[in-house]
Parts: structure tokens; C-alpha cells; sequence
């Protein structure tokens, strides 16, 4: 695995471009802009999307075949690109969780420490739902395809909460009132939560990449 | 080595049915046209398609069991595919160092230098033959026992595949080594391969050891009167032309000293084909 996450730390390496345009966005989104609970969750996403590119990367001209002829096994793939997603992840995130804090302070700009807090545990639960959703897609369908399909996942998702928003309004519940209680948690509680779920979509995401992977022809 | 036995694999409009083997010390020519079943064969053996029957082993295992060890005593050059274009030579140093406890990155690092290959430089601006030499080298400086080459001299100019050819003719000075190899250039098969299987439309349609095919096949040109008094027993196929047909047999002897009035050409490997797969039984 850590042959892999060389190559990865090779490939990411080259994407000078990138990490000067994250940068910038950090630089004037936290001087100019106001919203910083918003911030955090985009520039954290943009990070994370940095795994995905890895993946194009690796598919370039049908590398990913090849790869596998090397003594690299699918799962051990698989378990290196959700791993690798954390690592690169985690830094993003708290760097401009960071920036973020300090950056509200000089602009003296409204932005509690519970909103920070709250903001930096949602922006990872944000980050995390989109790679658990997005790698087994892009494993599955390769960087072209894999697009169309987030987007029919978008929309099915879309779809399935207005459903339930309907189907809860025709059998009289009340599904304000629950997200009055998870907005009412104690912090802690919330927390807690948030990372089991996070951890949950994240193994439930690594057992279906590699499913999909295992079956995948070159 | 490695062992075929009726390995199937159905496509739409395609069925590989092939049966072949790869003995120590030996290298092993897998010759075909273009779609004839080259590539999804080495896909099969490398595990990178699912096969739809019969077995393959290698190194006495089932494919399915070979595992990332059983892998660093294999070196493979695909011909559709290789290292991601997103890395310099100078990124894959460490992950190959990583990935095969035997590297030898002194060696790679001169072969590179030898063959002209920039370490910093993004390997998909590479043109194919120089990403052609790479995944050679990567192939043969980890200490592999057996070597799979998916046309290894495409896109190398004569002087390069010369060279790369007596890498190869080094590699096999060691015992205990094998290669199975596809090439569309005869001249690289003939004058390194110890036996050849022919494929078409999926199936193995021949097979020959190279001194023997070179010793003994040959091609008669003969006019429709010659053909009609023609022995045939020793006929494997015959293809009409415009001044006759031409025979192909695997007894050019006994042909040329019992035929002295009749053409009889050596051939080679290129000609065999098309005799084989054009000619009629």
C-alpha cells in the first residue's frame, strides 16, 4: 500500500496548478466574503475531490489495468484511495478551518466559536458523503460516465427526500419536529453522531467500491 | 511456468478458446492478426478479464491464487496500456522501490539514461515507443521469473528493438527464467522465440517449434497442373494465386528432392500466417 500512496503523492504533487487556485479561493473568500461556514464546507470538498482526480489519473490511457499487473491487489487499491482521501482530507479542512477562525476574528465579523465548530463537523460530513457516494461511482463507471451517473444519483436523491417529505406530510408526521431535535443536540451528542455516521458511509462506500472493483474488467 | 488449459472467454461476436503452455527457459511466441485474440489471452492470464472457462496457472497456481508475491516474479508490457501519463519516471522510483522488494533502481535509473528517457519529464508527453521501453525496463529490473509482453517492439525503431531484443536474449541466460511474447514483427519472434502458437478468431490454429518451422515449413508455388499431381498428404494448406496456387507444407524437403521442377520458398512466420489463415485444408 505504500508503493500506492506514493504513486498518489506523485500524481498530486504535479497538480501545482491546483493547490495555487485552492490558495487564491482561500485568500479571497476569507478576506471577501463573509459566509465562512460555507467556505470551510467548498474549499474542504475541493480537497477532497483531489482522490477522485488520483483515480482519472490512474485511468489515464487504461493505466489502472496495468496497475494491477504490478504487485498491487484490488482491495489493497481500494482501502489506499479512502485512506488517501482522509490524509489529503484532513489537512485541507483544518488548514482552512483554521484561516477561517482567524480570518473572522480580524474582519471582526460574527462567527461564534459553536458556528465554527459546527460548521468545521458538517463541512466533513459534507466531504465525506460526496467521496463514499462519488468512488464507488467513478471506480465503477471511470471518470466520463461516472459524471452522469452522480448526476442521476444527485437527482434520485433529490427525488427520494421530496418523496419522504410527501410521503411523511400524507401520514401526518411531523419531520420538522426531527429536525428540530437533531438541530436541538448537545454539541457532544452531535458530534458523536456525525463521526458514526461518517465512519459508517465511509466503510459502507469502501465495501461497495470494492465489490464493484473485484468485478471489473480491463 | 504458465498453463492454459481451454481458457474461454465470450465477447459479442468473439470466443477465445485457448490452450497453451510456457515451459521454463523458454520463450514462447504468440502470433496472430489484429483482434485475433492476443490481448484478451494476456488480459486472461493477468487476471484483468474474468474468464468464462477452463484453468490457467502460473508458476503451478491458479490465477485466482496468485497474489502480490507470486506478482513481483512477473514482468508484464501491455500493449493498450501502462503507467499513468501523470507521472514522471522520477515519481515511480519510490512506488516501484515499494512494490518489488528485488528493484534494482541503479540498473533502471541506467537503462533509462541508455535509452534516452527523461526522469522528469510527464509520461504521457512520451512518445509510444519511449513508454514502450519503460514498461520493458520496469519489467526486467525487479528479478522477474516470468516475463509477459504484449507487443514489447511496437513503435521502437530498428536500432531500439535490437537492443531491447538482447535484453530479453540476456534476461533468458539465467535459468529458471520464461517469456511469453506477441509481436506482429516475424523478425523479432523468429530470431528469439524457442516455439510459437498461432491464434485466430480466438483459437490456437498452430503450433511449432521456431528451428523446426524455420527448418522444415516452405511454400510451394506451383501452376494448376503441378498442384494437380501434387502429393498432398504433406499439404497443410493451399491458397489460389494468379499463376497457380501456393502450398504450404511442413516437409519442404521431401517436396524439393522429390519435386525439382516446382518452386519452393523457405517462408517465414509472415507468410505462415497468412497461409494458415487464408489458405483452404
Amino acid at each position: 500500500m505504500k508503493g500506492l500512496f506514493l504513486k498518489d503523492l506523485g500524481l498530486v504533487k504535479g497538480q501545482k496548478q491546483f493547490f495555487g487556485v485552492i490558495l487564491i479561493m482561500m485568500v479571497l473568500f476569507t478576506t471577501a466574503y463573509t459566509n465562512f461556514a460555507f467556505i470551510i464546507a467548498y474549499i474542504t470538498v475541493m480537497v477532497g475531490i483531489l482522490t477522485l482526480t488520483t483515480i482519472s489519473y490512474d485511468e489515464f490511457e487504461n493505466g489502472m489495468g496495468y496497475l494491477f499487473t504490478l504487485p498491487v491487489s484490488r482491495r489493497e487499491y481500494v482501502g489506499e484511495k479512502y485512506l488517501f482521501s482522509i490524509v489529503t482530507t484532513l489537512p485541507g479542512l483544518a488548514a482552512v478551518s483554521a484561516f477561517s477562525f482567524v480570518f473572522s476574528r480580524i474582519r471582526k465579523i460574527d462567527f461564534p466559536v459553536e458556528e465554527w465548530v459546527l460548521s468545521v463537523v458538517v463541512s466533513f460530513l459534507v466531504v465525506t458523503a460526496v467521496l463514499s457516494i462519488v468512488i464507488p461511482l467513478q471506480l465503477k463507471f471511470g471518470a466520463d460516465k461516472s459524471r452522469v451517473a452522480l448526476m442521476i444519483v444527485w437527482g434520485g436523491g433529490i427525488m427520494a427526500v421530496y418523496l419522504g417529505i410527501k410521503a411523511c406530510e400524507a401520514w401526518g408526521i411531523d419531520w420538522k419536529a426531527a429536525i428540530d431535535w437533531i438541530c436541538g443536540m448537545k454539541p457532544a451528542v452531535a458530534l458523536a453522531g456525525i463521526t458514526v455516521i461518517c465512519g459508517l458511509l465511509m466503510v459502507g462506500s469502501y465495501l461497495i467500491s470494492l465489490r464493484l472493483l473485484e468485478k471489473r474488467e480491463f | 511456468m504458465l498453463r492454459l488449459n481451454r481458457v474461454r472467454k465470450e465477447y459479442k461476436g468473439f470466443q477465445l478458446d485457448c490452450t497453451l503452455n510456457v515451459q521454463e527457459g523458454c520463450v514462447t511466441g504468440l502470433i496472430g492478426k489484429n483482434g485475433a485474440g492476443k490481448s484478451t489471452t494476456f488480459k486472461a492470464i493477468l487476471g484483468l478479464v474474468r474468464t468464462d472457462g477452463g484453468s490457467i496457472e502460473i508458476f503451478g497456481k491458479p490465477v485466482h491464487k496468485i497474489g502480490n508475491q507470486d506478482k513481483e516474479d512477473i514482468g508484464v508490457v501491455m500493449s493498450d496500456a501502462g503507467f499513468s501519463g501523470y507521472l514522471t519516471i522520477q515519481d515511480l522510483l519510490p512506488m516501484l522501490k515499494n512494490l518489488y522488494r528485488n528493484f534494482r533502481e541503479e540498473e533502471f535509473r541506467r537503462k533509462c539514461e541508455k535509452f534516452r528517457l527523461p526522469m522528469n519529464k510527464k509520461i504521457k508527453e512520451f512518445s509510444t515507443g519511449m513508454k514502450r521501453k519503460l514498461q520493458v525496463l520496469a519489467a526486467l529490473t525487479h528479478e522477474a521469473r516470468l516475463l509477459i509482453l504484449d507487443e514489447p517492439t511496437a513503435g521502437l525503431d530498428v536500432i531500439a528493438r535490437d537492443e531491447l531484443l538482447d535484453m530479453l536474449r540476456a534476461y533468458m541466460e539465467q535459468e529458471g527464467r520464461a517469456i511469453l511474447v506477441s509481436s506482429h514483427i516475424s523478425s523479432d519472434l523468429e530470431g528469439l522465440c524457442d516455439d510459437i502458437y498461432m491464434i485466430d478468431d480466438g483459437k490456437i490454429v498452430f503450433y511449432e517449434e521456431t528451428d523446426v518451422l524455420l527448418d522444415s515449413y516452405g511454400i510451394l508455388k506451383v501452376t494448376p497442373e503441378q498442384f494437380g499431381r501434387l502429393e498432398r498428404e504433406h499439404i497443410l494448406r493451399h491458397k489460389k494465386e494468379e499463376f497457380g496456387y501456393s502450398c504450404l507444407t511442413a516437409q519442404r524437403q521431401f517436396y524439393q528432392e522429390n519435386y525439382p521442377d516446382i518452386a519452393v520458398e523457405k517462408g517465414d512466420i509472415d507468410e505462415l500466417i497468412m497461409m494458415m489463415i487464408r489458405g483452404e485444408r
